[in-house]
């Protein structure tokens, strides 16, 4: 074994360019190849136990932009198409050559069409006769966007039966945008973390078919369709994180009963939720989105904050709960029973109709340690809903000098997107007042630089009569 | 208390460049091939000097003190913590590429897979997401493609040569 002196890692023997390939991910370990001829030529990038590819790197550049001229489009729909050719032409290659005899993830995204469900059959069977341990099938055309009305009739692409028989080693599977076939998940007994992503669900078929995963402890829904009703009581006990996003219609709501959930997150319109026994939760996210219609009172969200009475991280949409009336603001109101709630982080447009389910928040969590504020520039004036107009009068007197309670754990606030609006500062200052042990109060404005806007509110910050003497005030 | 009276076994390396090392013997015998000297000549005498001929001095003592490190955690019970995480980084940090790829050499030729395989995802990490430049003239990778085939390889697969972080 000569070692010829200063060429670097040229002389590198194949067996330890392998070893790095095997830390890599593809694209990494293929482009590590085009380094030397000899690399590239020997094709060691088929070491790589990695495999990850996506139809729209294929594409040339020009094709991506959507053009409103019809000669362009046209032509980009061919770039698009030769590149789907050189995809499936690169894909079926490498899939014959792969030499690693284990791989830990198979993962493609192409949109699909029927003449390729041969390809896509033995691309699977491929990575299952390799025990792959994460698995990745999207068809989708990969824009994060609503799916398309017209593209839900299109042909899917349908798990076939051979995928759920070999499907033992198989620990991560994320599936989008095709159809789910048998859903016999007997055979899969290492699963562990599971992604729906634009799918037909049928939620009250697949949940008993779910519950034969023992080790099943993260579901993703994100973006299926037909969900009538999502029930996890009395299936899926061992869940520990679950992700529901965007899902319609969901006509009938959510029912949960988990008692070994730790991480719950919703986003999507308001639906009933109805959650009992989680015990173990530890962080909420709920990101509604803003609607014409809210089905739902005040009250009803004040009793849903109750079912996770234990949470310690709570992320909250607040221009979405406009129902609160303005007895939340002068409490009147019993405050939800959020107790343990530690840092509350609030998406909001601050306008004055959220103002008490935020006063309720806060009223809500003793032990609140930190508290932001991702306040948005949205004003609501498109949403002239019939929940604009309670608010369009003044604030009652006095919300900002009610005395009675106080934030007496609260260490940090942060404040993004200020744009020194009266209803920001005065928020601030009364957070100020509150709170005895505010370490830091973090303001980052929309626009950076000084205007005479924020200057003014940063000065009416200084004069109050901070309750803290450490607090610092810090402006971005 | 028996193992306290006993005197630490000590074996000797020579390396190419005629350096004699002493080394502890659980140190030792993480180097695969040095194990394997003893289980062949099992009558060696504990003086035996095992000669390693592709290895010389200065990778040596990096993968001692390595190894060194690494069989103390294990004794102690932290494998796998904070700790050996922050000796790692310390470790590779002072390291230039040179020294790496003779490290990496040596810790092959040893046979020695824990600091093979990290010394690897080491490189494996410097290299995500890098230009197909830059990797060739941070490791000083000699690029034996004749422009033409280097434009035709770029044309082909131009996927393989985008999305990468700038410079």
């Amino acid at each position: 074994m000569a070692i010829i002196e200063n060429d670097g890692f040229s002389s590198l023997p194949d067996e330890l360019v392998i070893l790095i390939i095997s830390f890599l991910p593809f694209i990494d370990a293929f482009r590590l190849c085009l380094l030397r001829k000899e690399w590239h030529k020997r094709a060691l990038w088929l070491h790589c136990p990695n495999f990850e590819l996506f139809e729209a790197d294929f594409t040339f550049p020009g094709a991506r932009q959507y053009s409103f001229n019809v000669g362009k489009r046209v032509r980009s729909m061919e770039l698009k198409r030769f590149g789907k050719l050189r995809f499936v032409d690169f894909l079926n290659k490498a899939v014959n050559g792969l030499t690693s005899p284990a791989l830990s993830k198979f993962s493609f995204r192409m949109f699909y069409s029927t003449q390729y469900q041969e390809n896509v059959d033995k691309w699977i069977n491929v990575a299952l006769s390799k025990y792959v341990e994460e698995l990745s099938l999207d068809f989708s055309d990969g824009d994060p966007i609503d799916p398309q009305p017209l593209l839900l009739n299109a042909p899917q692409y349908v798990l076939p039966n051979f995928f759920y028989e070999n499907g033992r080693s198989i620990r991560v599977l994320n599936l989008n945008s095709c159809g789910l076939g048998s859903f016999n998940f007997q055979n899969f007994i290492g699963l562990s973390s599971l992604t729906l992503a634009r799918v037909r669900l049928h939620w009250e078929e697949i949940a008993p078919l779910l519950a034969a995963c023992p080790l099943l402890e993260s579901l993703c829904l994100v973006e299926c369709y037909r969900v009538i009703k999502i029930d996890m009581s009395f299936v899926l006990l061992r869940l520990k994180r679950l992700i529901i996003r965007h899902c319609v219609p969901v006509t009938l709501g959510v029912e949960l009963c988990l008692p070994k959930l730790q991480y719950f997150e919703y986003a999507g319109r308001m639906v009933l939720l109805n959650l009992s026994k989680l015990d173990e939760i530890q962080e909420v996210v709920l990101d509604y989105r803003l609607d014409f219609f809210y089905p739902y009172e005040a009250e009803d969200i004040v009793a849903l904050f109750s079912g996770f009475a234990d949470a310690r991280i709570l992320k909250v949409c607040t221009s979405a709960l406009k129902k609160f009336s303005k007895d939340y603001l002068l409490y009147c109101k019993p405050p939800a029973h959020i107790l343990h709630i530690e840092h509350l982080t609030l998406k909001t447009c601050l306008g004055r109709y959220e103002l008490p389910a935020i006063m309720c928040l806060l009223r809500s969590s003793p032990h609140l340690k930190t508290l932001s504020i991702l306040s948005s520039l949205m004003e609501l004036t498109e949403y002239q809903d019939f929940m604009y107009n309670r608010y369009s009068d003044r604030l009652p007197e006095g919300i900002w000098t009610k005395k009675g309670w106080r934030l007496d754990n609260l260490e940090r606030v942060e404040m993004q997107g200020f744009t020194a609006k009266k209803i920001e500062v005065d928020l601030l200052k009364f957070i100020l007042r509150k709170s005895r042990f505010l370490q830091k109060l973090i303001v980052k404005p929309l626009i950076r630089g000084s205007s005479s806007e924020n200057s003014k509110a940063l000065k009416d910050l200084k004069d109050v009569a901070v309750a803290s003497g450490q607090a610092v005030i810090k402006w971005y | 208390m028996s193992k306290l009276g006993q005197a630490k076994r000590i074996i000797f390396l020579k390396t190419a460049d005629g350096q004699l090392f002493e080394v502890d013997e659980p140190v030792a015998m993480e180097f695969e091939i040095v194990k394997s000297f003893f289980d062949e000549n099992e009558d060696a005498a504990d003086d035996t000097v095992v000669p390693l001929p592709n290895v010389s001095a200065e990778p040596l003592a990096g993968i001692i003190e390595f190894c060194k490190a690494h069989v103390e955690f294990r004794a102690n019970g932290a494998a796998g913590k904070d700790e050996v995480k922050k000796f790692n980084a310390e470790y590779i940090k002072e390291k230039s590429n040179e020294q790496l790829k003779e490290l990496i050499l040596a810790a092959n030729y040893l046979n020695i897979k824990e600091m093979l395989d990290f010394l690897t995802e080491t490189i494996a990490n410097r290299l995500k997401n890098k230009s197909v430049e830059y990797v060739r003239a941070f490791f000083g990778i000699e690029n034996d493609f004749t422009p033409q085939e280097e434009e035709a390889v770029r044309k082909e697969y131009e996927w393989a040569f985008e999305g990468v972080d700038e410079d």
